[in-house]
């Protein structure tokens, strides 16, 4: 006790003050860790319900170490949605069954129409980009990537260094009235009876990795039922004048 | 046969079918789409473009994959060219101006009021064009002023552009344009940029270069800027520096090229000589010894030149040691960085000296290469001659050949052909923004494909007074509505891109051919017939001009014998008017060893490089490497190299010694930041065309200034703020972009001039180079401050 300052010796005014202050403390932690006990209070309440300690058994509420990164728990949800882990571009399975409805497709091609100026333009790019450099866009557009429900396409054509030379973001909603009318996308391609592989309606220019859209990491609604071939040209073939 | 079998024959049958594309059935026509070839509308890279057409209309757009200049690579702006001519407020009707407000008129009397205007006094006529000129327009606008209005009074905007690269060349090699080509990019080991930003400007050319590293090929690019830009990404090495630090840099390699002696001994001893600066100072200089020059550039060290400069003494011996490698092959690459720019001539033949003093020139990937801007400064502006001084295919007024070459072909009488140059660019303005009484001697001028309201340096004191003088009179053809538009007397709606037949001439010497797809809207007429309609006025209005020497019409155009009356708009394409400039104007190429195959050769090829010479078995033979005997055909067998217009008459080519001088206007206390112009990838020259294209002009709205984040902290403005540029010459208010697409210094400015809300040419200065007279975009004075309520305002 002598090696506490004057003020903190008992009798002193100033020690009801901190033994106040220490009162607060401790309610203030024990209200913290009932409040805190909430969060977890399925998990408490499954406990009671069941009554005795029960056996380890997977539950809803009690999420496997493995799991814990693509569930959405509580306030942090967000985090697992756009989280790194979800970065890492998962193999797309190339036998996993495709489910693509018409209505995806027709969206999808709207989507796509948006942001040529017709088809066979280079899109433009639907979000910011690095202004000075571009390494940024091959980390997500080199393999394709699938973030929070969106897709990046991995790149159809060759590689180029200069990204920005060709593809441009929209900075503004607020553009000049032009009335050119750009070719539209030619929809499906023929087939010569029910069954038989469709030909390839549109040019081949800049679009020589099939699967970037088509493939099983592709964008929705234009899948191939059959990704598992590599050798898509051995069966599709374009129409018309190979020079295009 | 039972059923599996069946199935089994026919599948197969159906896969060879159509594995064939035979026997399966014909597909529909996809799109009824009709493709057909054209260069693109925009820069001097002169990429080739396959143009889809339907109903009349331009529907698509696609790379040209045969085309040897791209590949079937374009770039934003050439995938997009084919919406430029859909803009909602094209031109379609002459206008004149009737109290103070622009009215529509008829074609016949618009052309009428420009005949009107000429006869108030020939002399003081001048026409204004374009290195966006198609080859025949410009040949017709030239023969309109050097063959029947005879006042030589007829100017670029090129002179804004590419004169110091012209001057460089002719003051090195005695003849314009590059020696070497594209095919140089291909080749080259070393890529040293110059003040130049080609990932934005050139990017099919620097693609070109950037996607050998793909392919596992080791390209070093060095970047020589005054500000980081996206080509700074892809360089191995930046060497920052201060404006004109390029002079003192190019001096400094040469010094040190000396100093060590890896200068190629054999290719100085055997093709070059030395020039200095000659007093009075003249394009060709004097003639120096080699001891000489040793002498005068002793003094740039190291020491002297990062201290000129800003970059470090390494830096330069890095660039000294590629020059002085031989094993290296070596591309210079330059654009408006050294040709805007008031030692411009100077500059340009210090990097042809490197290159020559080094021996790195002549074989594939060792080339001093000057990229041109716009799509035919070289194939109009250039070889054609649309400068005051110059005659087509490289001649001059002033030469007494020339002239009587050019009255030989134009069968015009000895002595037709005036030996006194008109006035250049700035000049021109500036008479013409005078009044008469004070030497404004130049009453009228009609501006074709160009904008000089927004383009012009100074423009208050350039392009706004003559607005207030109503002697004064501006005729401007263009397909949009403009800053010159909008302050012309008389407006006439042109035809554009494949609106008409045309041809271009790009960066590297390519002629390049296409032939009109789709109708111009409304009135609007191709250029071409503007001039042929005016040149037929003023014939039938009884001008001698008009008439050659055996007082045939000067602009006959005959088709089966017979003359075609193409100045009627509606005989107009009766018959092709371009192949018959084209062909006359052609005579006019041998004289310089530039020359122009027949028209029909560039039909059918994607351009061709001159000089294409006939060969034995009756084909045509473009040229890729000029003055080499590799590859030149006008390089005599055992020569090595002969430079066959030098100055010195001596097959060699000059190395020059130009001293270091301070840039004309620097920062002082009252102005204390340089400001420095320039482009976007997205915008083309003054954003006529590409602000009305939606992707492009979506991608980058409107103009900004580039400001140091410490600039921007000391003067207490902050991100997309509103502020004031201003100089000694005027202000304009614009929104300020920190840590954006381009990296100033501390201390530097920049402002794109693509945005004709926001005129940074009230800022710059119209200071030039003393023998091409183009002026100094690139570096004046200028203060930043915040704006007044009312600056924002108003």
């Amino acid at each position: 006790m002598s090696g506490w300052p004057p003020s903190l010796r008992p009798g002193h005014p100033a020690d009801r003050l901190v033994l106040l202050a220490a009162v607060i403390g401790v309610a203030a932690a024990g209200m913290g860790f009932v409040a805190g006990m909430r969060g977890t209070e399925a998990y408490v309440g499954r406990l009671r319900v069941s009554g005795g300690p029960t056996p380890p058994v997977a539950s809803d509420s009690m999420p496997r170490y493995g799991d814990m990164g693509q569930r959405a728990r509580g306030p942090n949800s967000d985090l697992y949605v756009n989280g790194l882990t979800g970065l890492v571009p998962p193999t797309p399975d190339p036998f996993a069954p495709l489910v693509q409805t018409e209505a995806e497709r027709d969206a999808l091609i709207e989507a796509r129409r948006e942001r040529r100026a017709y088809d066979g333009a280079p899109p433009t790019i639907p979000h910011a980009i690095d202004e000075r450099s571009t390494g940024s866009c091959r980390s997500c557009h080199d393999q394709g990537v699938r973030i929070a429900g969106k897709t990046a396409p991995r790149i159809p054509h060759e590689p180029f260094t200069n990204c920005t030379q060709c593809h441009v973001p929209r900075r503004t909603d607020s553009v000049p009235q032009n009335t050119f009318s750009g070719v539209a996308s030619p929809g499906a391609g023929t087939r010569a009876w029910p069954g038989a592989p469709p030909t390839i309606p549109h040019s081949t220019r800049m679009r020589g990795e099939c699967a970037s859209c088509h493939g099983a990491g592709g964008l929705l609604g234009i899948r191939t039922p059959h990704p598992y071939r590599e050798s898509c040209t051995q069966c599709h073939v374009t129409q018309g004048d190979p020079a295009r | 046969m039972d059923r599996r079998d069946f199935l089994m024959a026919s599948a197969l049958a159906a896969a060879t079918a159509a594995a064939k594309g035979v026997a399966a059935p014909e597909p529909p026509s996809i799109e009824g789409v009709r493709w057909a070839k054209a260069p693109c509308r925009f820069c001097g890279t002169g990429c080739h473009v396959q143009v889809g057409t339907k109903g009349g209309k331009v529907v698509a757009i696609a790379g040209d994959p045969k085309a040897e200049v791209n590949k079937g690579l374009l770039c934003v702006k050439g995938y997009h060219v084919g919406l430029a001519l859909y803009g909602k407020d094209r031109l379609t009707t002459p206008l004149l101006r009737k109290n103070g407000k622009l009215t529509p008129i008829s074609w016949d009397e618009a052309i009428q009021k420009v005949v009107e205007r000429i006869q108030l006094d020939p002399k003081g006529f001048a026409i204004y064009g374009s290195g966006q000129w198609t080859i025949p327009e410009g040949y017709a606008a030239n023969k309109l002023v050097k063959a029947a209005l005879r006042n030589n009074q007829i100017d670029p905007n090129a002179r804004l552009c590419m004169a110091s690269a012209v001057t460089g060349f002719l003051a090195t090699y005695g003849v314009d344009e590059p020696a070497g080509c594209y095919d140089d990019l291909d080749r080259c080991d070393v890529l040293v940029l110059w003040g130049n930003n080609p990932a934005e400007m050139h990017p099919v050319l620097f693609s070109r270069v950037i996607d050998r590293r793909s392919r596992g090929e080791k390209v070093t690019i060095i970047d020589i800027g005054t500000r980081r830009t996206r080509s700074t990404g892809h360089a191995d090495h930046y060497l920052e520096m201060k404006p004109h630090g390029d002079v003192a840099i190019a001096n400094g390699i040469l010094h040190l090229l000396v100093q060590r002696g890896t200068y190629d001994k054999e290719f100085v001893e055997r093709h070059t000589a030395f020039r200095a600066p000659a007093n009075p100072p003249t394009l060709e200089g004097a003639p120096i010894s080699f001891d000489e020059f040793k002498r005068r550039i002793a003094e740039y060290t190291p020491e002297k030149v990062s201290r000129l400069s800003g970059i470090s003494e390494q830096d330069l011996r890095l660039l000294a040691d590629l020059f002085g490698n031989k094993k290296l092959r070596i591309t210079s690459l330059w654009c408006m960085g050294m040709n805007q720019h008031t030692l411009g001539t100077a500059i340009n033949c210090l990097v042809h000296g490197v290159h020559l003093f080094s021996g790195h020139f002549g074989r594939p990937g060792d080339a001093p290469t000057s990229l041109t801007g716009q799509p035919s400064a070289c194939g109009t502006a250039r070889e054609v001659g649309t400068l005051c001084h110059a005659l087509p295919g490289g001649g001059v007024v002033t030469n007494p050949e020339h002239r009587q070459h050019a009255e030989a072909i134009w069968n015009l009488a000895a002595g037709s052909v005036n030996p006194k140059p008109g006035y250049h660019t700035v000049e021109l303005w500036k008479r013409f923004s005078k009044p008469k009484s004070q030497g404004g001697d130049i009453h009228t001028i009609w501006s074709m494909v160009t904008n000089p309201g927004q383009s012009l340096p100074n423009r208050n004191a350039l392009f706004d007074p003559s607005r207030k003088d109503p002697s004064k009179f501006l005729i401007v053809s263009d397909v949009y509505p403009t800053e010159t538009v909008r302050a012309a007397d008389l407006v006439l709606p042109s035809a554009l891109w494949v609106e008409k037949n045309g041809m271009f001439g790009n960066s590297e010497r390519r002629t390049q051919q296409w032939f009109k797809m789709v109708p111009p809207p409304g009135q609007a007429r191709d250029d071409c017939w503007q001039l042929l309609a005016v040149a037929r006025a003023l014939h039938e209005a009884g001008f001698a001009g008009t008439r050659d020497k055996d007082g045939q019409y000067l602009f006959r155009i005959v088709k089966d014998g017979k003359e075609v009356p193409v100045w009627d708009w509606r005989h107009y394409y009766d018959v092709n008017v371009d192949e018959q400039l084209f062909e006359e104007y052609r005579k006019f190429s041998r004289a310089k060893h530039k020359d122009l195959a027949p028209y029909q050769e560039y039909v059918k090829a994607r351009g061709l490089r001159w000089p294409v010479v006939q060969q034995a078995n009756g084909t045509w033979r473009e040229t890729r490497f000029r003055f080499a005997e590799f590859d030149d055909p006008y390089v005599a067998k055992g020569k090595g190299f002969d430079f066959y217009h030098s100055t010195s008459k001596d097959g060699r080519a000059q190395i020059w010694f130009h001293p270091y001088a301070p840039p004309p206007e620097v920062p002082d206390a009252e102005y204390p930041l340089w400001l420095c112009t320039g482009r976007v990838l997205e915008h083309w020259h003054t954003g006529s065309l590409t602000r009305r294209i939606p992707q492009l002009h979506g991608a980058m709205p409107a103009a900004y200034v580039e400001v140091h984040p410490e600039d921007a902290q000391r003067l207490g403005v902050s991100q997309g703020e509103r502020v004031v540029v201003e100089s000694r010459r005027g202000k304009l208010v614009v929104p300020v972009w920190i840590n954006g697409r381009g990296a100033p210094p501390v201390g530097t400015l920049f402002i794109p001039f693509f945005d004709e809300t926001m005129l940074v040419n009230r800022v710059t200065l119209e200071a030039h180079d003393p023998f091409s007279k183009q002026p100094d975009y690139k570096k004046c004075a200028a203060r930043l401050r915040k704006a007044t309520a009312q600056e924002l305002t108003g």
